[in-house]
């Protein structure tokens, strides 16, 4: 049986009650879920409330899931809904240097990036408009294909990697001169 | 990561870097699970009441009630005397240590950004608890008087700079107009009323709106 017959499947129960399939489909999507709740906010527990609502508007609404297609895909799009609209509302609400502030102290960096470096590649992603943002972190950072983006973002393909290729040059842009000059080349 | 070609030689090193940055925690599978699976329990009327669950939570929830208050009106009377106002008449003081020191501008906007961030986190348990119950399930004693206090500190901080911030007045003009149907509850109007009260909360997000706020820490952090 393929996977996508077994969420089929475990659909199907869920849909007659079965709170151990529930649990079943959750545990499946909800590590990439939730990474990229965290890799797009940096905040630990707003990436959970973000998980929590992706899931729990899922299994409200799972009668309108079409099973031509994967659940994945079509979870996907609820989170990037779920995560995209928390985004543009805190945006709203908290001005640059506050969020870059936030960000900064709660990601931390990894133990053998130059903090510097880290800040201004922090600052730089977050300069990209949230849509360059998500395709970047979902297909440069958490591997996702181009066809699960374009599925979750509900675009063709092409725009999805036309969207990305956008993202790299900007990020490109802004990190342009000393950054990949000095600190791309230096560092092993 | 290797789904297509790198457009650029650097792309490759950013990503790399990128992965490194802000690497996810282990993911907490059983204890979002746990919030899921009670969440999708209380809407199906399955088991108790979210703050039935949490025995603890009530006392907690009225003893920050009474901390907020305090607090808001520790901030109100800052307010009051850093705030704007009618110019002072002119008095002559013979002992200037006497006259009362100033509070820096940026302490009263912390105190009263500190009240709001307590109401919203607050109004954000009511109203799920709220929300997630049918009327028969609602102590109808406790959840309007909760409602009521809050009405009290939502109308206060409607006075106070926190409320420049067009999303944060919005919210508490939202507040105001759940928390008073709240507290107006009875047997005789809950079925009706609460069915507004739901209607209202979808329509305006204002469950999402209060805990991004609270979430952020900066309501009118433009201040």
């Amino acid at each position: 049986m393929r996977p996508d017959q077994d969420e089929n499947e475990l659909i199907r129960r869920i849909m007659r009650g079965d709170p151990a399939a529930e649990r079943a489909l959750y545990g499946a999507h909800v590590d990439r879920v939730y990474r990229l709740a965290f890799r797009m906010t940096g905040d630990a527990a707003l990436a959970e409330d973000l998980t929590q609502d992706t899931f729990i508007r899922a299994f409200d609404r799972l009668e309108d899931f079409r099973s031509d297609g994967p659940f994945g895909a079509w979870l996907h799009r609820i989170a990037t809904s779920v995560i995209c609209s928390a985004l543009r509302k805190r945006k709203r609400i908290m001005d640059f240097e506050t969020a870059r502030d936030d960000l900064a102290h709660l990601s931390g960096t990894g133990p053998d990036l130059d903090p510097d470096l880290s800040r201004r590649l922090d600052r730089a992603v977050t300069q990209l408009d949230d849509d360059q943002r998500l395709v970047l972190v979902m297909h440069d950072v958490e591997g996702y294909t181009h066809q699960e983006i374009a599925a979750a973002m509900g675009t063709p393909v092409g725009t999805a990697k036309a969207r990305l290729s956008r993202a790299r040059r900007k990020l490109r842009d802004l990190l342009a001169g000393p950054l990949r000059h000095h600190d791309l080349e230096a560092e092993p | 990561m290797k789904n297509g070609p790198m457009d650029h030689p650097d792309d490759e090193v950013l990503a790399d870097r990128l992965k490194r940055l802000n690497e996810p925690p282990a993911t907490p599978r059983d204890r979002m699970w746990d919030r899921i699976d009670a969440a999708r329990r209380d809407r199906r009327g399955l088991a108790a009441p979210t703050l039935a669950r949490h025995p603890r939570r009530h006392s907690a929830l009225w003893q920050t009630v009474a901390a907020a208050a305090a607090v808001l009106v520790l901030g109100f009377g800052i307010g009051r005397l850093t705030g704007p106002g009618p110019a002072p008449l002119p008095v002559a003081v013979t002992d200037p240590t006497a006259a009362v020191s100033p509070v820096p501008v940026t302490v009263r906007d912390d105190i009263y950004r500190l009240a709001a961030i307590d109401l919203f986190s607050r109004a954000d348990v009511l109203l799920t608890d709220v929300k997630a119950r049918p009327c028969s399930a609602l102590d109808l004693g406790e959840a309007p008087a909760w409602a009521g206090g809050m009405l009290l500190q939502t109308r206060l901080l409607m006075d106070t700079p926190v409320a420049d911030d067009p999303e944060v007045r919005s919210l508490l003009e939202d507040l105001e107009l759940v928390l008073a149907q709240i507290a107006g509850l009875s047997r005789n109007n809950c079925s009706r009323d609460m069915a507004w009260i739901k209607d209202g909360l979808q329509e305006r997000s204002t469950l999402n709106r209060l805990r991004v706020l609270a979430d952020s820490g900066a309501p009118g952090r433009a201040l």
